[in-house]
């Protein structure tokens, strides 16, 4: 008897000593080595190689782009007229609706860091809402709202539009922005007499500076790249990202590989004023004057509450009722003769959310794999400008317009390219990883930061090898920073348009469907798809609060 | 003008410009599918779109709909310069990156389509058949004079249809739809 116990007891010990020995083989530097290799090809194919893939297909057919785009024998230069309106319908509408949510988000991420209320905390995560639903529901329901008030597919409604789903990238950089600011400097300067609004200038602002460039870049760089919403509350309007699509559909690709480069080397300059002004020292600012008069005036307290609730109530017509106006189109009888008619709808649904969570969960199983050794190689390993290097190029996809992103994926691993994967769910994989990566890597890496070396050295002076310190100390550390990016991953996944038009074949995700089904007028049915992605969406921002790291929580 | 004869310096051709750009000017509002326009007639009514270019099936689904909410029917008018007719002829393509199985599946869904019970239900469904010896059949001939009769807005006299037939040459087809880049409305 005493003889089977301790059969019974030695199994673990047994596997458990395999495993340890497992770890210790595995953590010889040849194997680290092998994984680096495995980890940097990754990278590179996924998010250099189809950039790189754009640029040499723009210069070996830029006798035909130029052709096409100026000398055409249909045409003319129609066609580079028609891409220089699309850029510049693209550059003013986010310059206007990024100016709009400055204007009414700037008041409210100083309510939410400095005021204490009841609600503050639903209305935060209404604000945040907007920024994980998918564009495409948020268009309809935009499109709906404006509806009413009789105002029809056009400009106006793609900046209200823009607004809505751009907004929280402002309140969201302003608000952690602010929350860094010392009240005691701002109390100071009041003690010396300073009004509010000197203090904000003299103040506040610089040191928020930083966070409000940030914020309106990337808010900027959202609106200008937007597909699904666009499409659905353009009307006659061709954005640049529109236009892309559009290219790719007729097949012109020369011509749509040169408006995605034109797109690309945008987002790339974007994103490099950002990292420049992210380094610099925003405290050097000399005032010739402190105390205007005027300020003084404006400081008075009827005008601060005055702009709060004015912003409020900017945002609440804005971004939050039109945002969510939807839920009131919910019909259930229309909703049943549309989804179980002769087309079947319904089945059509059920097949896109099965795609849309089959890609989803794919997609963040690869990244997490890849991303984690990332992470630790991006904050652990001195490589010197590499770190720094490879830090940029991460977050190239979260900059680049989806729809360019998604043509450089389709030249690159499609026909056109290397060949490896046609139309369909296998590139709609290729795609998502390419612009979810970053969303895994980045609040794992967040973690890494905060955990405290010590612990890995007391278990590596224990004898313990690096995979086995990796498995019982690391892991546990940064767990929530893995849960909190396959979240935000899966999201952006679920949320994605104008990558996904660009490399589907016959198979639809959720926000495709819902472009489809608007385009050709079966309203009830697309109510309730986006209902449906808005409420997951919903569930999954609440998730990625309760996991997210609060060092990665710009962007 | 024989199909065949259609280049692209045809399509060029400034007096093609501008007829296509007189076409385009009495459009009220660009649709993005025909289903969306029949909708919008079914919707709407007369005072929203009186004219649009749409499928005969889809008169047939909306025209009694719109006869009950507005009075008036939607009604086919068939060109006589000609009217394009759609997923036809099928063609499995004799090519050389089309496998033998390619062709044998695709054999198989002729035979699929051309089984009686399935034309009837095209017909049925408001899809013409182009064979009209097939109206030679009492059943489908009975079929053929419920679905398409003036009641639901298009003709049941098939010899008032002219067959439009577009140019032969894949590259003057493929630049047609470039011609609207030219002339269409963008405000």
């Amino acid at each position: 008897m005493v003889t089977q116990e301790h059969r019974i007891g030695e199994a673990p010990i047994i596997r458990n000593n395999l495993l340890l020995r497992a770890e210790k083989e595995l953590s010889k530097k040849k194997y680290k080595r092998i994984l680096e290799i495995i980890v940097i090809t990754f990278f590179a194919l996924i998010i250099l190689a189809p950039i790189i893939n754009i640029i040499s297909t723009v210069i070996a057919n830029i006798g035909e782009i130029r052709t096409r785009l100026f000398f055409d024998i249909l045409l003319g230069d129609s066609q580079w007229v028609i891409m220089r309106e699309a850029l510049w319908d693209s550059f003013s509408i986010a310059f206007v609706a990024v100016a709009i949510d400055v204007a009414i988000g700037f008041p409210i991420a100083i309510l939410l860091t400095r005021n204490e209320f009841p609600g503050k905390h639903f209305i935060d995560f209404l604000v945040d809402l907007p920024m994980a639903v998918p564009t495409s529901a948020l268009g309809f329901s935009v499109m709906m709202f404006w509806g009413i008030m009789g105002i029809t597919p056009g400009r106006t409604l793609i900046i209200f539009v823009h607004v809505a789903f751009t907004y929280p990238y402002i309140v969201r950089n302003l608000k952690l922005a602010i929350e860094k600011v010392d009240p005691l400097l701002e109390k100071a300067a009041m003690t010396l007499s300073a009004s509010k609004m000197t203090v904000l200038r003299t103040i506040s602002l610089p040191l928020i500076r930083e966070g409000l460039i940030a914020g309106t870049i990337l808010a900027f760089t959202r609106s200008l790249g937007e597909t699904g919403a666009t499409m659905i509350c353009a009307g006659l309007v061709e954005t640049a990202p529109i236009l892309v699509v559009g290219l790719r559909k007729q097949l012109q690709l020369p011509t749509a590989s040169f408006l995605s480069l034109v797109l690309i080397l945008i987002s790339l300059t974007l994103l490099i004023i950002v990292k420049l002004i992210a380094r610099r020292n925003t405290a050097t600012s000399k005032f010739w004057q402190i105390h205007f008069e005027w300020e003084k005036f404006f400081s008075k307290s009827i005008f601060t509450k005055g702009t709060k609730i004015l912003a409020g109530l900017l945002m609440t017509l804005l971004v939050l009722i039109p945002s969510f106006y939807i839920f009131s189109e919910i019909r259930p009888v229309e909703i049943g003769v549309e989804l179980f008619g002769a087309d079947n709808k319904w089945a059509y649904l059920w097949s896109a959310v099965v795609n849309s969570f089959q890609i989803g969960f794919l997609v963040i199983f690869i990244d997490v794999i890849i991303a984690i050794p990332f992470a630790l190689m991006l904050e652990r390993e001195k490589w010197g400008r590499v770190n720094g290097i490879l830090d940029t190029i991460l977050d190239i996809p979260l900059i680049i317009p989806s729809a360019a992103l998604g043509f450089a994926v389709f030249m690159f691993w499609g026909p056109a390219g290397i060949n490896l994967a046609q139309p369909g769910l296998g590139m709609i994989i290729f795609t998502h990883l390419t612009f979810t990566f970053p969303y895994v890597v980045r609040p794992i890496a967040a973690q890494i930061k905060n955990i405290k070396i010590g612990h890995e050295e007391a278990s590596a002076t224990l004898g313990a090898a690096p995979l086995t310190t990796f498995r019982r100390i690391t892991l546990p550390a940064i767990k929530n920073g893995v849960i909190a990016g396959m979240i935000a991953a899966f999201t952006r996944s679920l949320g994605e348009t104008g990558a996904t038009l660009i490399v589907m074949g016959a198979d639809r995700t959720v926000p495709v469907l819902i472009v489809d089904w608007v385009e050709e007028n079966a309203f009830y049915a697309a109510a309730l798809a986006s209902v449906i992605v808005i409420l997951i969406s919903a569930l999954l921002l609440a998730l990625t609060r309760v996991f997210m790291p609060k060092e990665s929580q710009r962007l | 003008m024989d199909p065949a004869a259609i280049t692209i310096d045809n399509l060029a051709d400034p007096v093609v410009i501008q007829w296509l750009s007189e076409i385009e000017s009495a459009a009220v509002f660009y649709g993005k599918s025909t289903g969306f326009l029949a909708k919008y007639m079914r919707d709407r009514g007369p005072e929203a779109l009186q004219v649009a270019v749409l499928y005969e099936n889809l008169v047939q689904d909306y025209s009694q709909l719109a006869e009950e909410k507005y009075g008036q029917k939607i009604i086919a008018v068939y060109p006589t310069e000609g009217s394009l007719f759609s997923d036809h002829p099928f063609c499995i393509l004799d090519a050389d990156w089309v496998s033998e199985e390619q062709k044998m599946v695709a054999d198989e869904y002729l035979k699929f389509l051309s089984q009686k019970e399935l034309i009837l239900k095209a017909i049925q469904t408001g899809f013409r058949p182009i064979d009209v010896n097939l109206l030679d059949e009492s059943d489908i001939q009975e079929v053929y004079q419920l679905s398409f009769n003036m009641e639901h807005g298009v003709t049941a006299d098939p010899g008032v249809i002219i067959e439009l037939h577009p140019p032969t040459d894949g590259l003057v087809i493929a630049r047609i739809p470039d011609l609207w880049l030219l002339t269409r409305n963008s405000e």
